[in-house]
C-alpha cells in the first residue's frame, strides 16, 4: 500500500503545476480580481493615472484595491458621482486617502464600500461618508444594478448583528476549490495563450495631461477628473441640465420616496456605533442639489418632503454621536449657487472644498 | 454516480480501502453494500427493482436446480425469463409500444405512461440475470447457494449500468476468491481506469460538444459538417463505451476482479462481421450464446441462417433502444452480416478449415487490410446516423445532405468557416483529431496483447511517459462537465 502512495506522489508535481498556474493566471479574477480592474489597480498603486475609465467596473476595482493596497487608506470617502471629485487635495498631504465611492452608490455600496477594506484588516481613521438622500429610500429604483448585494448582507448580518434570512454566509475556502478543478486549469491556460490584443486595457495618462482628457480619468486616489469638455462647460448649460433634472417625472432616485426607511436608519446607526467602537472618526457629507433641482424639491413636498426630513434627522443623528456635518442638501444653506454646479446634482471640485473641511 | 464525477473519485478509494481492510468473511457484504450505494445514488427506489429482479432469478434457479424433470426445469426458466422480460419491456419498452401503436391505430384508447421511470442499467443487469438462469438451467454452472453473493454477482458496481454483461461462469467463483491487495494488479487497474478516462474525457466528451451541436439540430447543418459530426460520433460512442468499459475492467481489477475485455480494437475491423466479434464483445456473446445458437444458428440451412442473423441484430438494435431507429440500426448491421456471408461465406468456411487442418492462411496485404479497415469503419459509421439521430427524419434529412456541398469544398474559407460554425475550432476539435491518432498509435501497439501487460513489458521510463501523458492529456483536454455515458440509457 505504502509502495502505492510513494508511486502516486509521483504525479504531485503535476498537481502543484496545475495548483500554480490556476493560481497565477486566475482567468476569473478569484484572487487577483477581473483583468482590467486587476490591471487598473496595479496601474494605480504605482500613482499613475489611467483612462477607461467607462469600461471599469468601480466596485470590482475597489475591490482588488482593497486587497492589494499594502496599508490602510487613513481616509475613506464612500459616496455616489457626486462624492468622487474629493481627491487628495482636501487632505493635509499627512495621511494616505482613497475615494471609494460609486457611480450610483446605494445603501449597498454605503456598507460595502467600507466594509471591503475592514475585512482585509485595513480600517481608516477618518471616515467621510458621502449621504446622498437616495440612501434611506428603500423603494427599488432607488437601487443600483451593480452593487453587491451579498456582502452586504454579510456585514450587516455578521459586523452588525441584523439577522437576514435570505443571507447564506459564502464558504470562504469555496473559491480555493478552483485551485483542483481541471476545468479553471484549461481556463488559466486558455487565458494566458489568448491573444489579448484585441482587449481594452486601462491606459497610463501623463500626469501633466491629466486635466486635458476628452474622457474620465480615474486617478490613483480612487477618484475622478470629470473630462475636460463637462467641466469647462458654459453655465447655461450646466443649469439647462438642472431645469431638465428638476422637470423629470422624479429627480435622480427619489422616486417612491414617502419615508425615511426605518430599517436603514437602524443599520446607519448602528453601523455609527460600530465605527466609533473601532475610533474611526465620522464625517457626514451631504452633497447640495443645484438650486434649481433644490427649489422644486422644495415647491413639491408631496413628492419630496423626506429630503429636509432626512437632512433634519442626519443632523440630529450627527448631535447625537458628536459627528461633524458638512454640507447640506440646500445649496443656500452652503451658500452656493447655480455657479457652483456642473448639471443638476454634481458640484463643482472647488464649490465642495467651500463645504468640506480639511481632511486629516 | 458516474464514473466521471467527484464523487466517484471519494466513492472509489473508500470502497477499495475498505474492501482490503475488513476482514475475508465480510468483504462481499462490504461491497453489495457499496454496489446498492452507487445504484441508489441515481435514484433510491431503483434498488427496489434490481431487487425484485435479483430475488427471482435467484429462487428460479433454485427451483430448476432442485426441478425433479426437465418440464419443471423449462417452466421455472420460462417464469424467470418471463418476469425479467416484462420488468425490462415495462420500464424500457411500454412507451415505445404504445407510441407505435398509436400510430397505426390511433383510436386504440391506451395512453402512454410519462411518468415511467428511466432505469439505469436495467437492459444490463436484466441480461445478466437471464444469461446466469439459462446456464443454470443449462448445466453450465452450479447454481448460486449464497443470496448475498449472488445479488452482488448482479449489483457488482463497477459494471452494474454499462457492463461488460458477465458470464456466471466467470464472475461467480471469483467472488468466492480471496482478494488481496497486490500492488502489480492494481496499479494494472488503475493504468487501464487512467486510460478509460482519457477516452471518456477527452476523446468522448470533446467530440460531443461538436457532435451534439450537429445532431441536436440537424437542418441547420449541411454537406461537411454533418460528415464530420458523423465521422466523431463513430469515435464519441467507441471512446464513450470503450472508456467506460477500461474504468469497469480497472475498477474490478483493482479490487481483484477480472472482468471479460468488452472491445478489441474494432475499427482495426476488416470487415462488419469482424467488427461485431471486437465491438461490445460481452453483449455481442450474449446474443450468440441465448439468442442466435437457440434459434439454430447456422445449423440449420443457410436461408434459417440469415433469417437467425436478421433477427438477432433486430433485437440487439431494439436492446439497444426503445425506437425505431434502433431497429433500423441494427436491421442494417444484420443486413450486413448476411450480405457478408453471402459474399465471402465460401471463402472464409475455406479459411476456417485451412485453420483447423493447421496450414497456414496466406498473408493479407497491409494496404489491402487498411483499405478494407476503412471501408468497414465507412460502413458502420453509415449506421451510426441512426444510432445517434434524434428522428428518423433527421436520419434520413443527414443521408441527403451528407454531401451536398462537394463542389464547395475547395473554395477558399469554406471549410474552416463550416467547421467554425459547428465549434470545431472553440472545442478543440484539432486537438480531439490529433488524440485519435495517438489512441489508434496506442492499439497498434498494444497488438494483441492487452494494453496493461503491453505497458508492462515496456524499459520504466517509457512507463512513466505513458503514464504522465495521459494524465496530461486528461488534464489539459479533458471535458470535465461530468457528461452520462450514452450505454447508461441502454
Amino acid at each position: 500500500m505504502f509502495k502505492l502512495i510513494k508511486k502516486l506522489l509521483l504525479f504531485a508535481p503535476i498537481l502543484l503545476g496545475m495548483i500554480f498556474v490556476s493560481y497565477r493566471v486566475d482567468p476569473s479574477g478569484l484572487f487577483w480580481g477581473a483583468g482590467f480592474e486587476r490591471m487598473a489597480s496595479e496601474y494605480m498603486l504605482q500613482g499613475i493615472y489611467i483612462d477607461g475609465y467607462e469600461r471599469l467596473d468601480g466596485r470590482a476595482l475597489n475591490e482588488v484595491y482593497a486587497k492589494n493596497v499594502p496599508q490602510a487608506p487613513q481616509i475613506l470617502v464612500n459616496g455616489s458621482s457626486r462624492s468622487m471629485m474629493i481627491d487628495t487635495s482636501f487632505t493635509t498631504g499627512e495621511k494616505t486617502f482613497y475615494n471609494a465611492a460609486n457611480i450610483g452608490g446605494d445603501i449597498y455600496d454605503f456598507f460595502t464600500s467600507y466594509y471591503i477594506f475592514s475585512k482585509e484588516g485595513k480600517e481608516p481613521e477618518i471616515f467621510v461618508m458621502g449621504l446622498d438622500a437616495w440612501l434611506f429610500n428603500d423603494y427599488e429604483e432607488s437601487y443600483d444594478k451593480r452593487s453587491n448585494k451579498e456582502l452586504y448582507y454579510e456585514f450587516i448580518g455578521e459586523e452588525l448583528g441584523f439577522e437576514n434570512t435570505s443571507y447564506v454566509a459564502d464558504n470562504p475556502l469555496d473559491k480555493y476549490t478552483a485551485l483542483l478543478d481541471p476545468s479553471y486549469f484549461q481556463g488559466s491556460v486558455k487565458y494566458y495563450f489568448k491573444d489579448k490584443s484585441t482587449e481594452v486595457q486601462p491606459e497610463p495618462v501623463p500626469r501633466e495631461a491629466i486635466y486635458e482628457q476628452t474622457e474620465v480619468i480615474k486617478a490613483p486616489d480612487g477618484s475622478v477628473i470629470y473630462d475636460k469638455d463637462f467641466r469647462t462647460r458654459p453655465q447655461e448649460l450646466a443649469d439647462h441640465d438642472a431645469l431638465l433634472t428638476a422637470n423629470t417625472e422624479s429627480i435622480l432616485r427619489l422616486y417612491g420616496f414617502e419615508e425615511i426607511s426605518p430599517e436603514y436608519k437602524a443599520q446607519f446607526e448602528a453601523f455609527i456605533q460600530y465605527l466609533q467602537a473601532k475610533d474611526i472618526q465620522i464625517i457626514f457629507f451631504l452633497p447640495a442639489y443645484h438650486p434649481i433641482v433644490y427649489n422644486k424639491i422644495t415647491e413639491r413636498n408631496d413628492l419630496y418632503h423626506c429630503v429636509p426630513e432626512l437632512e433634519a434627522y442626519l443632523r440630529q443623528t450627527a448631535e447625537k454621536y458628536g459627528i461633524q456635518v458638512a454640507g447640506s442638501y440646500d445649496p443656500a444653506r452652503s451658500g452656493l449657487t447655480n455657479e457652483d454646479f456642473l448639471d443638476g446634482v454634481h458640484l463643482r471640485q472647488d464649490s465642495i472644498r467651500k463645504v468640506l473641511p480639511v481632511l486629516g | 454516480m458516474l464514473f466521471n464525477s467527484v464523487s466517484f473519485l471519494i466513492f472509489f478509494p473508500i470502497v477499495v480501502m475498505g474492501y482490503f481492510i475488513i476482514p475475508e468473511k465480510l468483504k462481499n457484504h462490504w461491497l453489495l453494500i457499496a454496489s446498492y450505494y452507487f445504484y441508489m445514488s441515481w435514484q433510491p427506489v431503483y434498488a427496489l427493482l434490481i431487487l425484485f429482479s435479483t430475488v427471482t432469478t435467484f429462487y428460479c434457479a433454485v427451483l430448476i436446480d432442485k426441478a425433479k424433470n426437465e418440464k419443471q426445469k423449462k417452466l421455472f426458466l420460462a417464469v424467470n425469463i418471463i418476469v425479467n422480460i416484462a420488468i425490462l419491456g415495462y420500464f424500457k419498452y411500454f412507451n415505445f409500444i404504445v407510441d407505435s401503436l398509436l400510430a397505426v391505430f390511433p383510436s386504440l384508447g391506451i395512453a402512454r405512461n410519462n411518468n415511467l421511470l428511466a432505469v439505469v442499467g436495467i437492459s444490463f443487469y436484466t441480461f445478466q440475470s437471464l444469461g446466469y438462469s439459462i446456464d443454470v438451467y443449462r448445466g453450465k454452472v452450479e447454481r448460486e447457494k449464497d443470496f448475498l453473493t449472488y445479488a452482488l454477482f448482479v449489483s457488482f458496481f463497477p459494471q452494474l449500468v454499462a457492463g461488460p454483461i458477465e458470464r456466471s461462469v466467470n464472475l461467480l467463483p471469483q467472488l468466492h476468491k480471496t482478494h488481496k491487495f497486490e500492488y502489480d494488479r492494481v496499479t494494472d487497474g488503475l493504468v487501464l481506469m487512467a486510460w478509460g478516462f482519457f477516452k471518456k474525457l477527452v476523446i468522448s466528451d470533446g467530440a460531443a460538444l461538436i457532435v451534439n451541436t450537429v445532431f441536436n439540430d440537424v437542418t441547420k447543418y449541411t454537406g461537411i459538417q454533418l460528415v464530420m459530426a458523423t465521422f466523431l460520433f463513430a469515435f464519441q460512442i467507441y471512446c464513450d463505451f470503450s472508456g467506460y468499459s477500461d474504468i469497469a475492467i480497472g475498477a474490478a481489477n483493482v479490487m481483484g476482479f477480472k472482468l471479460m475485455r468488452n472491445f478489441r480494437h474494432p475499427y482495426f475491423s476488416q470487415s462488419v462481421v469482424e467488427f461485431w466479434r471486437n465491438w461490445h464483445i460481452s453483449l455481442s456473446g450474449w446474443f450468440m450464446d441465448y439468442v442466435y445458437f437457440p434459434l439454430g444458428g447456422s445449423r440449420k440451412g443457410k436461408i434459417r441462417t440469415y433469417i437467425n442473423l436478421m433477427v438477432t441484430f433486430l433485437v440487439s438494435g431494439l436492446w439497444h433502444g426503445a425506437s425505431w431507429n434502433f431497429v433500423i440500426w441494427g436491421g442494417i448491421n444484420g443486413l450486413y452480416n448476411v450480405l457478408h456471408r453471402v459474399i465471402f461465406g465460401k471463402k472464409e468456411a475455406q479459411l476456417r478449415r485451412m485453420k483447423k487442418a493447421g496450414q497456414t492462411l496466406p498473408k493479407t496485404n497491409p494496404v489491402i487490410a487498411a483499405v478494407k479497415a476503412a471501408v468497414t469503419f465507412v460502413l458502420i459509421d453509415f449506421t451510426w446516423i441512426f444510432f445517434r439521430a434524434n428522428t428518423l427524419t433527421d436520419a434520413v434529412y443527414v443521408l441527403q445532405n451528407m454531401f451536398s456541398d462537394v463542389s464547395l469544398l475547395f473554395t477558399s474559407g469554406y471549410l474552416a468557416t463550416a467547421l467554425e460554425t459547428i465549434g470545431y475550432y472553440a472545442n478543440n476539435g484539432t486537438a480531439i483529431m490529433v488524440c485519435i491518432v495517438l489512441m489508434f498509435a496506442v492499439e497498434l501497439w498494444e497488438g494483441k496483447c492487452e494494453l496493461v501487460d503491453r505497458i508492462n513489458r515496456c524499459a520504466k521510463p517509457v512507463r512513466w511517459l505513458f503514464y504522465y501523458a495521459v494524465v496530461l492529456l486528461i488534464l489539459f483536454f479533458g471535458y470535465f462537465g461530468q457528461s452520462q455515458f450514452i450505454y447508461f440509457q441502454f
